[in-house]
C-alpha cells in the first residue's frame, strides 16, 4: 500500500456511485481544505467557498489548468464536524458518464486529492468518533442491500439499535463482573453482606445475558438471509418443466435485481424479489441433461447446491408420476416444496396430497407457489423489521464469530456456576465474554479490526 | 558527614525495603529518619496482608525482601481470607504486634552490613550543576550529604497536617512532627507535587470495653506463613471482635458534621474511596441502618485496641459520643483520637517504571509519596526502588516486573501510567492474570529473579529449590496416575473419573470441594498417593492448585496473550505524538506527559480514547 489510512492530512476523493453509465454520479471529497480545493475548480468559486454546511451550490466543474468546463454539477457542502467523516466534505453530483467521472477525478487529483482507499471514508468517520464499528459496517451493508428486508435491517443497524444492543449487553456483563469483583476484592469482613446481591440473583443475570447473546447470534441466520438473499434451488428430473418455471418467473416481470446467464456459471440463476426477500433462484436443469462423466459430476454439484439451499423446489412431470429417483431425492430433502407440474394437460392426474399443482407453461398455481415460498422464508427469516424490534438482526460474519465466542464464554460461565466452581474462575469467563463484545463495537482494539473491517468496504463509502 | 553511594530518606515500610536492598546488594548506604525509634511504625491498622496485599508481601519475600519475615515474627493472629471464593483470590492476613514489628524492623536495619542510620530531617535535594543528576541531600541542621542515588520515601510526612474536628496541627503521625521544607523545595524545583488525605480510627483502652457483648473472631490454627522461609515463631493467637453501628451512632455523627474538616472544606487532599471514614459512609449511604466495625489488638503488651472501620476526623467530643453509642463501648475511653492526615505526594507519572524520576537522574521515589496507601504497597515499591537504584550505580538496566508476573508489576505500572489522584490500593481485579498471581506461587514466579539479582540468602535458595523440586515431583506423581477403584472407596467424588488420568480428574470442582474440606492438601493427596506424605504442605498445596486451575490458567493466558501483542508493542521513548494527525488534544497531552513504553500502557492512561489508541496502534505497529 503506497499510502496509509493514517495519512489524514490529505484530502481524499472517490466515486461513490456504481461505475458505468447512469443518470447521475456522485463523487465524494473529504479532508482538510476540501471546500477550498473544490472551489478552485468550480464556478462560481466564491459561492462554493463561502457556502454554509448542509447547503447545495449549482455551477460548473472546470479544469482550472486548461480553463475548460467539464460538467454542470451540484455541490453539496458539509462543514466539520457535521459530515459523515467529521471533516470538511463536498459531494459533487455530476452526470453519470464514465468520461465525466474520470475527468473530474483527474482534476481533483491534480488539486491535491488522493484517491480514497477502500473504506477510508468510514475509517475517518470512526477515527473522528462519528461512528462505531457496528454502524460503520451497517453503512456497507446498507449500500449493498439488494432487497427491502436487507435495507430495513441495515438501516436499523445504522440507526444504532444493534450497537445499542451490544453496548447494553456489555454494560450488563461489566456490571455483573463488578458485583463479582467486589466479592473477590474485599474479604467478607470488609464488605457488608447487605451490600451484595445474593449469588442466585447474579446467576439469573448471567442467564439473561447469555440468552440475549444467543438470540442475537441466532438472528444472524435471518439477517444474513435478508442481507444476502435466500438460495432457492429448483430440482427435478429432466423435462419436469424446470426451465418453464424459470421463464414463467421471468415473464412475470418481477423486480429482477440481476441475472447471470449460464455462460458464466454452470447453472442458470436469477435474482427475484418476493414479498421483500431477495431470492436467488437456481435451475440445476442444465447439469442433469449433460451426458456421461460430466453428468455424474453435474448430479453431484446439484446435490451439493440443494444441501446449501434455504429452500428446494422439487418438480415432477405429473403425467409421469413419481420415480425411484424422485423418491430418493425427496428422502434426502424432506423439506422441499413439491411441485406437480403440467396440470394443464388432460393426461395429468390430480396432485397427490402434499404436492402443489402447477402449470409452469400457463402460470396456473403460481400464486400458491409464491405463498408457499413466502411462508417458508418467513419461518426462517422472520417478517418485516418492525416485527422483531426487540432483537435487531445482524448480517455480518465478523460480528457473528465474536458473538459465538462470547456465547461460548458465557456457556462456560454458566457451567462453572452450575458446578460450583469458585468465583475467580467464573469471573474470568465473564471478563472474556465482555471482551468479545467490546471487540464487536471497536471498544477493544484488536489487531484484526482495521485490516479486516475497513478492507472490506467499497470505495467511496 | 562523609558521603555514601546511596541515601534513603525515611524509615517507613518503603524505606526499610529500599535500604536493605541497597545494602544487601553492596551499596554503602545511609538511611535518614526523623526518629530511629519510629522505624517500621504501623501508622494505621495493626495488620499486614489481606487480599492482593498479602500477595504483595509474599512477592516481596520471594525476591528477598523483609516484610514477610517481620509479619510472621510479629503476628498476633493469622487468617486466610476468601477461602470460599477461589484460590486465586485468597490471601493471608496477620494481626500484628505494632511495637514488636517496629522493633524487629529497626533491628534488621541495624544488623545489616553496609547500612548506617542517621537521625535528621532532609529539607532539600541537591542536584548537579547541570541540574540533571542528584548529588546529595541537605538536612534540617544544614548538613550536606553526598550520594549518587537517593530514594525518597517520606510517607505521609511531607508538609503534613493533622485534622481532628476544628483542630489542625502540623504532624505526619499524631505526636510526630511533619517533615517541613522538603515538599516546598520539591515544588520550587518543578516537581509535580500535590496533596492527598488519609485517616485513621481511634485507639481505645481495652479495659474500658465490655467484650462479653461482642462477637469474637478467632484466628486460624492451621499454620499460615507470609515468608517462604516458613519459620515458626511460637506467636500468640489473639481474638478480634465484631460490632455494628446503629441509627443512634449515625445520628450522633450527623450532628457533628458541621465541625468535620472533611465536609467544611478544610481538607483539600483527596482521600481513599475504598477506605472511607465513618462520617463518609453515613453521608454516602443514608439508607443503611448499620455499619460493621472490628476491634483489633494493637499489641500483646498494650491496653490499646484499634477500631477498624471507624476512621474519622470528627471533633473528639463527637467521637466519644459515637463510640459510647456502640454496644460494649458505653464506657469506652479514648487513648488516641481518630484523625485525618493531609500530606504532599509526587505525581507518579513523573517516574519511570524503574521508579526513577524523569526529572532528575538518580532520584528514586517509593511508597506513599507516590500516592499509594498501605504498608504492603509501600514496601513493594521500596524494594524495587532499592534494587533499581543499586543497578543504576552499576550502570545496569533497571528491573521492571511485568503485569503478568507479579502484583508488584501491576502496582508500579498502574502508578506510572494512571498517576493516581487518590490513595491507590492494590486489588486483585487490577491484575489481568489474577489466577497466575496466586500468593502461594510468588516464589516460583520471583525467587529465581531474586537469586540472579543476588538478594536471596543461601538459606532461602536451598528452601526454594527443595520446594520447587517437591512441587515438580508431586505434579509428576499426579500426572502419571490414573483413578483406580480403590480411590473411589477413599474419595467418593472420584467415581465419575474412574480410569481417567488423575491430573484431569483434579479439575472437577466437586473434588475441589473435597480438597477444601480436607484437613490439609497433604492429607487429601496422601489418601490417593501415600508417597505424598513425604512432601511439605506448601509444595502439595501449590501442586494441587496448579492442577485444579490448569484449564482456567490456560484460558487466562490465552486472553492475556491476545492483549499481550498490543501490550508488548513498544512505543519509542522519543515518539512524537504531535505527528499523529487527529489524535485528540487531551490524549496528546496525557501521552506526552506519561510517555508510555508500550501500547498497553498507553491504553491505561486516563483520557486516551479508543480512537486515539487505534491511531497510535496503527502508527506504531506499521511504523508509518
Amino acid at each position: 500500500m503506497s499510502r496509509s489510512y493514517l495519512d489524514r492530512g490529505r484530502p481524499i476523493a472517490a466515486l461513490a456511485t456504481v461505475p458505468g453509465r447512469s443518470a447521475l454520479a456522485v463523487i465524494r471529497c473529504s479532508g482538510p481544505r476540501t471546500i477550498e480545493l473544490c472551489a478552485q475548480c468550480f464556478s462560481p468559486a466564491t459561492a462554493l467557498a463561502s457556502a454554509p454546511g448542509y447547503s447545495m451550490v449549482h455551477g460548473w466543474f472546470n479544469d482550472p489548468r486548461k480553463d475548460e468546463r467539464i460538467d454542470e454539477v451540484l455541490a453539496a457542502v458539509f462543514r466539520a464536524p457535521h459530515s459523515f467523516t467529521g471533516e470538511d466534505s463536498v459531494e459533487l453530483y455530476c452526470h453519470g458518464s464514465s468520461a465525466v467521472v474520470a475527468r473530474v477525478l483527474v482534476v481533483l487529483e491534480e488539486r491535491g486529492f488522493s484517491p480514497a482507499l477502500p473504506g477510508e471514508f468510514s475509517f475517518r468517520a470512526f477515527i473522528n468518533g462519528k461512528t462505531d464499528l457496528v454502524k460503520a459496517e451497517a453503512v456497507n451493508e446498507l449500500a449493498s442491500a439488494n432487497c427491502e428486508a436487507a435495507r430495513q435491517d441495515a438501516l436499523e443497524r445504522l440507526s444504532g439499535t444493534l450497537s445499542k444492543a451490544y453496548k447494553d449487553l456489555r454494560d450488563d456483563l461489566l456490571d455483573l463482573l463488578a458485583e463479582l469483583e467486589a466479592r473477590l476484592d474485599y474479604p467478607s469482613d470488609e464488605i457488608e453482606d447487605e451490600e451484595l446481591e445474593p449469588e442466585s440473583g447474579l446467576f439469573a443475570r448471567l442467564q439473561s445475558c447469555r440468552d440475549r447473546v444467543r438470540r442475537l447470534a441466532e438472528g444472524y441466520i435471518a439477517g444474513k438471509l435478508r442481507q444476502e438473499g435466500a438460495l432457492v434451488v429448483v430440482a427435478g428430473r429432466p423435462n419436469a418443466g424446470k426451465s418453464s418455471l424459470f421463464n414463467l418467473v421471468l415473464r412475470e416481470e418481477r423486480a429482477i435485481v440481476s441475472s447471470e446467464p449460464g455462460t458464466t456459471r454452470d447453472w442458470l440463476e436469477v435474482w427475484v424479489e418476493l414479498s421483500g426477500y431477495a431470492l436467488r433462484l437456481v435451475d440445476t436443469a442444465g447439469l442433469r441433461q449433460a451426458l456421461g462423466e460430466i453428468e455424474a459430476e453435474g448430479v453431484k454439484r446439484s446435490l451439493e447446491l440443494s444441501a446449501r439451499a434455504e429452500l428446494v423446489l422439487y418438480m415432477v412431470d405429473g403425467r409421469k408420476g413419481l420415480s425411484e429417483e424422485d423418491l430418493t431425492y425427496l428422502e434426502r430433502y424432506p423439506e422441499a416444496i413439491k411441485l406437480w407440474n403440467k396440470i394443464d394437460l388432460d393426461e395429468c392426474p390430480e396432485p397427490p396430497p402434499g404436492w402443489l399443482g402447477l402449470s409452469a407453461k400457463k402460470g396456473a398455481g403460481l400464486p400458491e407457489l409464491e405463498a408457499a415460498i413466502r411462508e417458508r422464508l418467513f419461518a426462517i427469516a422472520g417478517g418485516g423489521a418492525a416485527s422483531q424490534k426487540e432483537t435487531p438482526r445482524l448480517a455480518n460474519a465478523r460480528q457473528k464469530t465474536l458473538l459465538d465466542q462470547c456465547l461460548a464464554a458465557l456457556d462456560s460461565a454458566q457451567a462453572a456456576a452450575a458446578r460450583g466452581l469458585p468465583l475467580d474462575a467464573l469471573a474470568l469467563d465473564i471478563r472474556e465474554a465482555a471482551d468479545y463484545l467490546g471487540q464487536i463495537s471497536g471498544e477493544i482494539t484488536s489487531d484484526e479490526i482495521f485490516d479486516r473491517i475497513f478492507g472490506a468496504f467499497c470505495l467511496g463509502k | 558527614m562523609g558521603d555514601y553511594e546511596a541515601i534513603v530518606i525515611g524509615g517507613g515500610h518503603a524505606g526499610i525495603e529500599a535500604a536493605l536492598a541497597l545494602a544487601r546488594l553492596g551499596a554503602k548506604s545511609l538511611l535518614i529518619t526523623q526518629n530511629p525509634d519510629n522505624i517500621g511504625k504501623m501508622s494505621c491498622n495493626p495488620a499486614i496482608g489481606g487480599l492482593a496485599k498479602g500477595n504483595l508481601v509474599r512477592e516481596i519475600d520471594a525476591l528477598g525482601g523483609q516484610m514477610g519475615i517481620l509479619a510472621d515474627a510479629s503476628s498476633l493472629q493469622l487468617r486466610m481470607l476468601n477461602l470460599s471464593r477461589g484460590a486465586a483470590v485468597q490471601a493471608p492476613r496477620a494481626q500484628s504486634d505494632k511495637a514488636l514489628y517496629s522493633e524487629l524492623a529497626r533491628r534488621s536495619l541495624e544488623d545489616q552490613p553496609n547500612l548506617s542510620i542517621l537521625m535528621d530531617t532532609v529539607v532539600d535535594i541537591i542536584p548537579s550543576s547541570d541540574g540533571r543528576r542528584i548529588e546529595g541531600v541537605l538536612t534540617e541542621r544544614g548538613i550536606t550529604i553526598g550520594a549518587k542515588v537517593v530514594v525518597l520515601t517520606t510517607g505521609t510526612f511531607m508538609e503534613a497536617k493533622l485534622f481532628i474536628g476544628q483542630w489542625i496541627g502540623p504532624g505526619g503521625r499524631l505526636g510526630e512532627p511533619a517533615a517541613v521544607g522538603l515538599g516546598s523545595a520539591l515544588r520550587s524545583r518543578g516537581f509535580p507535587v500535590d496533596r492527598m488525605k488519609t485517616g485513621t480510627p481511634a485507639r481505645i483502652a481495652a479495659s474500658s470495653i465490655d467484650f462479653s457483648r461482642l462477637d469474637v473472631q478467632q484466628g486460624e490454627t492451621k499454620p499460615i506463613f507470609f515468608s517462604f522461609l516458613e519459620k515458626e515463631y511460637q506467636r500468640p493467637n489473639l481474638p478480634c471482635y465484631i460490632l455494628w453501628t446503629s441509627e443512634k451512632t449515625h445520628e450522633v455523627i450527623r450532628g457533628g458534621l458541621d465541625r468535620s474538616p472533611l465536609f467544611s472544606g478544610q481538607i483539600v487532599g483527596k482521600g481513599p474511596r475504598y477506605c472511607p471514614s465513618i462520617e463518609d459512609k453515613v453521608v454516602r449511604f443514608p439508607d443503611r441502618s448499620k455499619h460493621q466495625a472490628f476491634i483489633e489488638p494493637e499489641g500483646q503488651y498494650t491496653n490499646e485496641v484499634y477500631l477498624n472501620g471507624l476512621s474519622s476526623s470528627l471533633p473528639e467530643d463527637v467521637q466519644l459520643a459515637f463510640y459510647h453509642s456502640l454496644p460494649g463501648l458505653e464506657n469506652a475511653r479514648i487513648v488516641r483520637p481518630a484523625y485525618a492526615v493531609e500530606y504532599d505526594y509526587l505525581e507518579a507519572a513523573s517516574l519511570y517504571a524503574s521508579l526513577e524520576s524523569k526529572l532528575l537522574s538518580g532520584l528514586y521515589v517509593a511508597g506513599q509519596t507516590n500516592g499509594t496507601s498501605g504498608y504492603e504497597e509501600a514496601a513493594a515499591q521500596g524494594l524495587m526502588a532499592g534494587i533499581n537504584a543499586r543497578r543504576k550505580l552499576d550502570g545496569l538496566e533497571p528491573v521492571i516486573l511485568s503485569r503478568d508476573e507479579a502484583y508488584i508489576g501491576v502496582l508500579i505500572d498502574d502508578l506510572v501510567t494512571l498517576s493516581p489522584k487518590e490513595p491507590y490500593r492494590m486489588f486483585t481485579s487490577r491484575a489481568e492474570r489474577r489466577l497466575a498471581l496466586r500468593h502461594d506461587s510468588a516464589d516460583l514466579r520471583l525467587t529465581p529473579l531474586g537469586i540472579s539479582l543476588g538478594l536471596v540468602s543461601e538459606e532461602r535458595k536451598d528452601k526454594f529449590e527443595k520446594r520447587k523440586n517437591g512441587i515438580d515431583e508431586i505434579q509428576h506423581l499426579i500426572s502419571s496416575r490414573r483413578v483406580r477403584k480403590a480411590d473411589i472407596d477413599t474419595i467418593e467424588a472420584l467415581r465419575p473419573h474412574l480410569g481417567e488420568s488423575l491430573e484431569v480428574a483434579l479439575r472437577d470442582p466437586f473434588l475441589g470441594k473435597v480438597m477444601d474440606e480436607s484437613a490439609s492438601a497433604r492429607d487429601f493427596m496422601s489418601r490417593l498417593i501415600p508417597e505424598a506424605k513425604e512432601y511439605p504442605e506448601s509444595s502439595t498445596q501449590t501442586a494441587l492448585l496448579e492442577a485444579r486451575y490448569k484449564g482456567y490458567l490456560e484460558k487466562e493466558s490465552r486472553i492475556a496473550s491476545r492483549l499481550d501483542r498490543s501490550e508488548r508493542l513498544r512505543i519509542p521513548s522519543d515518539f512524537d505524538y504531535r505527528a499523529i494527525p487527529g489524535l485528540s488534544k487531551e490524549a496528546m497531552e496525557k501521552l506526552e506527559a506519561v510517555k508510555p513504553l508500550t501500547l498497553g500502557q498507553a491504553a491505561r492512561v486516563t483520557g486516551v480514547r479508543k480512537s486515539d489508541l487505534a491511531l497510535l496502534y496503527i502508527v506504531v505497529s506499521r511504523g508509518t
